[in-house]
């Protein structure tokens, strides 16, 4: 259990192990590619969904969390309860129950360390003129531990569905692989055109 | 000097009257509702930085605009009144270090049942327990931790007989004497 003292910069760095801290955005065009780039395409669902009621977002810019989460995939494995704080830039900033397109620099194998929903930030001011704040985070760790093996010469991957359960105290109580490489193809080419076909890549595996 | 001693001599039972009226006294009044419940335990603070000063409990389901409740404290007894059904989870809580003039705060993991966490399905008394402040060893750079123990003590009647003085609505009185008497037996 953590102990939380009102020191700033201790909460700015729980803050960024937290993986409050940009990730990787949505691709938008193809153009955006670099040779030695694939797109990520896959997506992370909640059930029961998140209600938008549950996230406390209050700190200046922490709204733009909400119904997001940061995936941590890399060619690096990340331990999620003890992240440092470069971990941000190996995470893909995504929209929960949606399809994600992510621009990542070609490597293999991929590690999926999980992912970290941004359930509370609110900052408190206490002490002579408000000088000290304290900024209160939580989240919903969503576990991970899965490699992808990246097929050669592949310019965009289908990583799956990620289906977490959750009780009513946001505890993971199970976690499905969803195979839905069809509709996500479909999908892909309606939106990028036929320029690049969607390769499926084998199901996870434990590292 | 000597002026100013007698002016603090002076003021000094103003300033009493100012904290007397800063402090609220708890007082379990008409409950809000029918199935409203009365949540209470302790948090022994003996080994920790600070004493108890707050506890903030969060309500999970139904999802609310306002989750979150807080509760009267008397020497580490925490309790409140007109919880209604659902499912809750201690969020925080805190207290002061005089000689250090610090405010200190506890925060309970955001994922996952606490063992103090309740389910309160039916109005009542729900206790949450008795427990022990740990501090958990850490790195000199790492962020302090801490956890909480079973301690039994004080024990679910002792906490009761200590609650019902506060007990202004014969609602919460009555419901802690029939659960004193069932202790008892």
């Amino acid at each position: 259990m953590k102990h939380v003292r009102g020191v700033l910069l201790c909460l700015l760095m729980g803050l960024a192990a937290a993986g409050c801290v940009s990730g990787k955005p949505h691709l938008e065009s193809l153009n955006e590619l670099q040779s030695g780039d694939i797109v990520l395409v896959g997506r992370i669902e909640l059930v029961p969904p998140l209600n938008p009621k549950e996230q406390q977002l209050d700190t200046a810019t922490s709204g733009r969390f909400r119904g997001m989460a940061h995936a941590l995939v890399s060619d690096r494995r990340f331990d999620l309860d003890d992240l440092p704080i470069s971990a941000g830039s190996h995470a893909l900033f995504i929209e929960l129950g949606k399809d994600y397109y992510i621009r990542q620099p070609r490597q293999s194998p991929l590690y999926y360390s999980g992912s970290l929903i941004l359930l509370r930030s609110s900052a408190s001011y206490s002490g002579y003129m408000n000088r000290n704040v304290t900024i209160d985070h939580g989240q919903i760790k969503l576990p991970g531990k899965l490699k992808y093996v990246i097929p050669p010469g592949a310019r965009a991957v289908y990583l799956g569905t990620l289906r977490y359960h959750r009780n009513d105290y946001n505890a993971i109580t199970r976690t499905e692989y969803i195979d839905d490489y069809a509709r996500a193809s479909r999908e892909f080419a309606r939106r990028f055109g036929g320029r690049v076909v969607l390769q499926k890549v084998s199901p996870p595996r434990a590292p | 000097m000597l002026i100013l001693a007698c002016y603090a001599k002076r003021l000094w039972p103003a300033l009493l009257l100012l904290l007397a009226a800063c402090a609220t006294t708890p007082s379990l009044t008409a409950p809000e509702g029918k199935d409203v419940s009365l949540v209470f335990g302790h948090i022994d603070m003996s080994e920790a930085p600070s004493d108890l000063h707050w506890v903030t409990m969060q309500r999970l389901r139904p999802v609310t605009d306002t989750p979150y409740y807080s509760f009267w404290v008397v020497d580490g007894t925490f309790f409140r009144i007109n919880v209604p059904a659902g499912t809750y989870k201690f969020t925080k809580f805190g207290g002061h270090s005089g000689w250090k003039n610090t405010s200190y705060t506890y925060g309970f993991p955001s994922q996952g049942q606490s063992k103090l966490d309740r389910r309160i399905d039916r109005p009542g008394l729900y206790y949450a327990g008795s427990w022990k402040y740990r501090k958990v060893k850490t790195g000199f750079f790492q962020t302090g931790k801490f956890d909480v123990e079973a301690s039994g003590t004080p024990s679910e009647l002792e906490l009761l007989q200590k609650m019902l003085p506060y007990a202004d609505h014969p609602h919460w009185k009555q419901m802690i004497e029939q659960r004193i008497r069932e202790l008892k037996k």
